[in-house]
């Protein structure tokens, strides 16, 4: 399985002893993408019973001759208007015509006309949709141009005058309808192309230099199909209702034939005495429209679902609950709460996780995503929370809010703030304490604003809710002009009148920061608050943390990756992996050589810190998903120091010296190797 | 200077219609060459124009003007046709690795593309040079019937890798390929690229915003600045005593991890913001 990883010749590429793990988790990966995208269709009641509705239809329609009771025909004047019984299922018309029959073979011409008018819209609007979307410039000017006029024409006499000029033959007027269609199906098409055109394995078809036809063929047609039947099946039912719309008004199908736009018409017409025979066929019509509709809704939910899980699904939810939590660290001050500048509590940290664990429901079950998880922030402390993605520290974070994303909550373990429990509050003190106690900012400044309100209204929104005895407007926007200067605005009063949509993602930074300073936090949750921006501006936004922090005397717990902005800006360093605390030190101590192997190959795979023309130390493997957690060392795999001790059983975390703690007992043995390794690391090759 | 180039850019300009507006240049008179088998990394902040750069070079934008010299040939504005002609030899890697790989094909389809188009193997000879180029990249070659999405961000860059490199470029524009990942998978994707690029004798131009990897990987560097090269060199030449302004700030605001790196380097950025601030 593994073709080069045991391989240990020093010019090979050991490039992945591929964590099993990382193979093995996404097993449900390799069953075929299409398959899977019919199954998430068919696993659901709403996909299923439509599905099942319409093909049982169908067949049963197209089978008429073999399973018919009577013939469509067939007549027996001795028992007309009779409700449904054992002899007629459903009954019989006015003329003993059997209704179930007549249903059945009337379907035929229905079905047909649907998928003829289907075929000509799929066939034109496709290829006409892909050009327009992919090729752009005049091609799409004139398409579109085309598909607006279309749009414009009447279609109902569209469909009269094929029906008079093909002497009422119902193919044509089928045939019209699917062109009638084309417009919207195109439209859809078109959207949709120009959204998949925009990822990049198209760019990078293009480069490899596949031919225009060639790209849309392979590379654009399969990931459109899915609007594509999404839309086509909400026309299917639309189609059938003009099919049978029109043999109800006398057109197509002629009678005595049946049709069941026309069954409908002949109890039109005995509705008052025959209230019965107008259900079956008017049912049917109703249902399989239902139906068409029913399942275009349920592919494309089922698209939806597999969109989100391209990306890690826990991803995106972590996302959502970090913008939920931006935006809910805006509520009301409690009174009782100290104000700024009061000494804090003497004594127990600010802030003290204790053995906190959080779970958090998927497809496959509950899983623990955070496991006794302990550590503290002292008053105007700042601790950062390193690790890579999937160790847990955003969930970590999101937790103390008392915000377990995704649907999670905590199962274990205490949260206590100011030596008051805050783990199991209720949601109404909740809101007294976010914002005002503990503050949260997140990664994606831009989307943690409203956009529909301007900065200076989210601000003076905010300090109204913390501080509702100042009603006077203008000592509010006074105060929110000022916590903009304070955040490093230059001119704030231009600032305060613009849309989140009208700053850079930096001043964004900056806003979101004064929002949260709003209510005098005294601790602010940052988590990774500068990822997204670029370096110069990161170093502006560190700098404002750094001078805000030295200001207020504020605590700060950093949730970041980057050993660089951890050195800049915390003291105490907490290393997350795999959903537990690895290492606690303060930062000094733990860049200068550190206590588990992990953070050691963590610092070692910087590229701040190797030599131009050194290697780099790869962490083989990838982090184990939760759910998929060793028993013992979650590390040993990846870990050239591991033994079998390690695997065995649990590894507590051990307190050292000098504040410090790990959860190895290959300490040192890792203190050897980092002797004999050479010294390099300690005098990092900076660039300052 | 007796061997010309692998690549030549000279007075490259891009420009971006913006309605009624004045054009956005996007790119405003780049030069800069490339030797065989080197690395000139690219650097720059986001709007910098340096992906456009890279875009330019593969044919996906059209310069407004300059000439791109690829082997002695022009390829600036190339017909369709004239471009798959070089496509082969000058391949890429984008940044996100979730959207650069279709996600409705397997492995071995993606990877095996490239060869499909610029060589006339049949499919059993495809298959074993996919086989060969997933051992390259570290993947075993049951990855070939999978889908992208069974596998993490690192390891579809090296299936992306893999897919720019089955053809045996002599050049391949790396935009980005790294930002996406975490600490340890970048650090096994550098290494993939480094390793490659010398058994390959691979000329790349490596794009980031990120000067500690840039610094690691180029042996020359060229910043950019809102569309023009600011400063180029050597890559000790320009990490460690850069003489543009713009690239001293760079350089103060990359993290290091160190704290009294960092605290020089915060006094430093205080300085020239202090400095710049006196300019104005």
């Amino acid at each position: 399985m593994m073709p080069v990883g045991g391989d240990q010749a020093p010019g090979q590429v050991v490039a992945g002893p591929l964590g099993d793990a990382a193979l093995s988790g996404s097993e449900a990966g390799q069953a075929s993408w299409r398959r899977s995208s019919a199954w998430r269709v068919l696993r659901r009641p709403a996909g299923f019973l439509p599905v099942i509705f319409l093909a049982g239809i169908i067949m049963a329609c197209f089978a008429a001759s073999l399973i018919a009771p009577y013939g469509p025909l067939t007549q027996n004047l001795t028992q007309i208007d009779q409700g449904p019984g054992w002899q007629h299922l459903l009954g019989t018309d006015t003329l003993g015509r059997d209704v179930l029959s007549r249903l059945l073979y009337g379907g035929q011409a229905s079905f047909i006309g649907v998928a003829e008018a289907m075929a000509v819209a799929v066939l034109l609007a496709v290829p006409i949709g892909l050009a327009s979307g992919y090729l752009q410039g005049r091609t799409d000017t004139a398409i579109s141009r085309v598909i607006d006029v279309l749009m414009a024409v009447p279609g109902i006499i569209v469909l009269l005058m094929a029906l008079s000029v093909f002497g009422n033959s119902l193919t044509p007027a089928m045939i019209a309808l699917g062109v009638l269609s084309v417009p919207s199906l195109a439209r859809v098409v078109r959207s949709a192309t120009i959204q998949v055109s925009g990822e990049l394995y198209v760019a990078a078809a293009r480069v490899v230099g596949l031919k225009p036809r060639q790209v849309m063929w392979r590379h654009i047609l399969p990931r459109v199909i899915g609007p594509t039947v999404v839309t086509a099946s909400i026309l299917c039912g639309g189609a059938l209702l003009v099919q049978t719309g029109l043999a109800f008004l006398g057109f197509g199908v002629r009678p005595p034939n049946p049709s069941w736009g026309s069954m409908v018409q002949e109890a039109g017409t005995v509705l008052y005495g025959d209230a019965w025979l107008i259900w079956p066929s008017g049912l049917v019509i109703a249902l399989t429209v239902l139906s068409f509709i029913l399942i275009g809704d349920a592919i494309r939910d089922s698209a939806q679902l597999s969109r989100s899980g391209q990306t890690p699904a826990s991803r995106a939810a972590l996302r959502r609950a970090a913008r939920a939590a931006a935006r809910v660290t805006e509520a009301p001050r409690d009174s009782a709460q100290p104000q700024h500048g009061e000494a804090t509590p003497a004594g127990p940290a600010l802030l003290d996780v204790t053995d906190l664990s959080v779970v958090i429901p998927t497809v496959g079950g509950v899983k623990t995503v955070v496991e006794k998880v302990s550590f503290s922030v002292a008053a105007g402390e700042a601790v950062a929370l390193v690790g890579e993605s999937g160790c847990g520290k955003t969930v970590t974070a999101l937790s103390i809010l008392g915000l377990p994303p995704g649907g999670g909550h905590i199962s274990g373990g205490s949260v206590r703030f100011r030596g008051r429990r805050v783990d199991n509050l209720p949601a109404a003190d909740w809101r007294k304490l976010r914002g005002s106690g503990i503050s949260y900012i997140a990664q994606e400044p831009i989307v943690s604003l409203d956009p529909s309100y301007t900065v200076g209204s989210q601000l003076t929104e905010m300090i109204r809710l913390h501080d509702p005895g100042s009603p006077r407007k203008a000592a509010v926007t006074a105060t929110a002009l000022a916590l903009l200067a304070r955040c490093g605005i230059a001119q704030p009063k231009e600032m305060f009148r613009l849309y989140p949509h009208q700053i850079s993602g930096g001043m964004a930074q900056r806003v979101s920061i004064a929002r949260a300073l709003a209510g005098d936090p005294r601790l602010l949750i940052a988590d990774e608050p500068t990822t997204a921006l670029d370096v110069t501006i990161q170093a502006e936004i560190l700098d404002l943390l750094h001078d805000l922090r030295a200001d207020s005397g504020m605590s700060v717990l950093f949730v970041t990756h980057d050993w660089g902005v951890v050195a800049d800006i915390c003291s105490k360093a907490v290393v997350m992996y795999a959903g537990q605390v690895v290492e606690v030190a303060p930062v000094t101590d733990v860049l200068a050589a550190a206590r588990h192997p992990y953070t050691d190959a963590l610092l070692r795979a910087n590229p701040h810190l190797a030599a131009p023309g050194d290697r780099l130390q790869e962490i083989p493997g990838s982090v184990p998903p939760p759910g998929q957690w060793p028993a013992g060392c979650r590390f040993a795999q990846r870990c050239a120091l591991a033994t079998d001790e390690c695997t065995a059983k649990p590894i507590p975390i051990k307190q050292l010296t000098g504040l410090r703690a790990t959860r190895c007992i290959r300490t040192e043995e890792l203190a050897a190797l980092q002797h004999t390794k050479d010294g390099s690391r300690n005098e990092p090759a900076t660039t300052a | 200077m007796s061997q010309q180039p692998l690549l030549s850019v000279r007075g490259l300009s891009v420009e971006f219609k913006r309605g009624r507006r004045q054009p956005f240049r996007a790119v405003d008179n780049v030069s800069f060459d490339i030797d065989r088998g080197q690395t000139l990394g690219l650097v720059g902040e986001s709007g910098s124009g340096k992906s456009t750069i890279g875009n330019a070079l593969l044919g996906l934008v059209k310069p407004t003007a300059g000439t791109v010299l690829f082997e002695g040939r022009g390829i600036a504005s190339l017909s369709a046709a004239e471009r798959r002609s070089i496509s082969g030899r000058l391949q890429v890697v984008f940044q996100d690795p979730y959207s650069s790989l279709n996600p409705s094909l397997r492995v071995g389809q993606i990877i095996s593309e490239p060869l499909s188009v610029h060589t006339d193997l049949d499919q059993r000879q495809r298959s074993r040079a996919v086989a060969e180029m997933l051992e390259r990249v570290g993947l075993p070659p049951s990855a070939m019937t999978r889908y992208p999405a069974a596998f993490s961000g690192g390891q579809r860059q090296r299936i992306a890798i893999a897919r720019a490199l089955i053809t045996r470029p002599h050049m391949v524009v790396c935009d980005e390929p790294v930002s996406g990942l975490d600490l340890s998978a970048q650090a096994q994707v550098l290494n993939l690229l480094k390793d490659l690029q010398a058994e390959m004798g691979l000329a790349m131009l490596f794009i980031s915003h990120d000067l500690a990897v840039v610094r690691y990987v180029a042996a020359r560097i060229a910043v950019l600045l809102r569309g023009k090269v600011v400063e180029e060199g050597t890559t000790a030449k320009v990490a460690t005593a850069p003489e543009h302004p713009y690239t001293k700030r760079l350089l103060a605001a990359s993290p290091a991890p160190d704290p009294v790196a960092q605290h020089r380097a915060r006094e430093l950025r205080r300085q020239l913001q202090a400095a710049s601030a006196t300019l104005a």
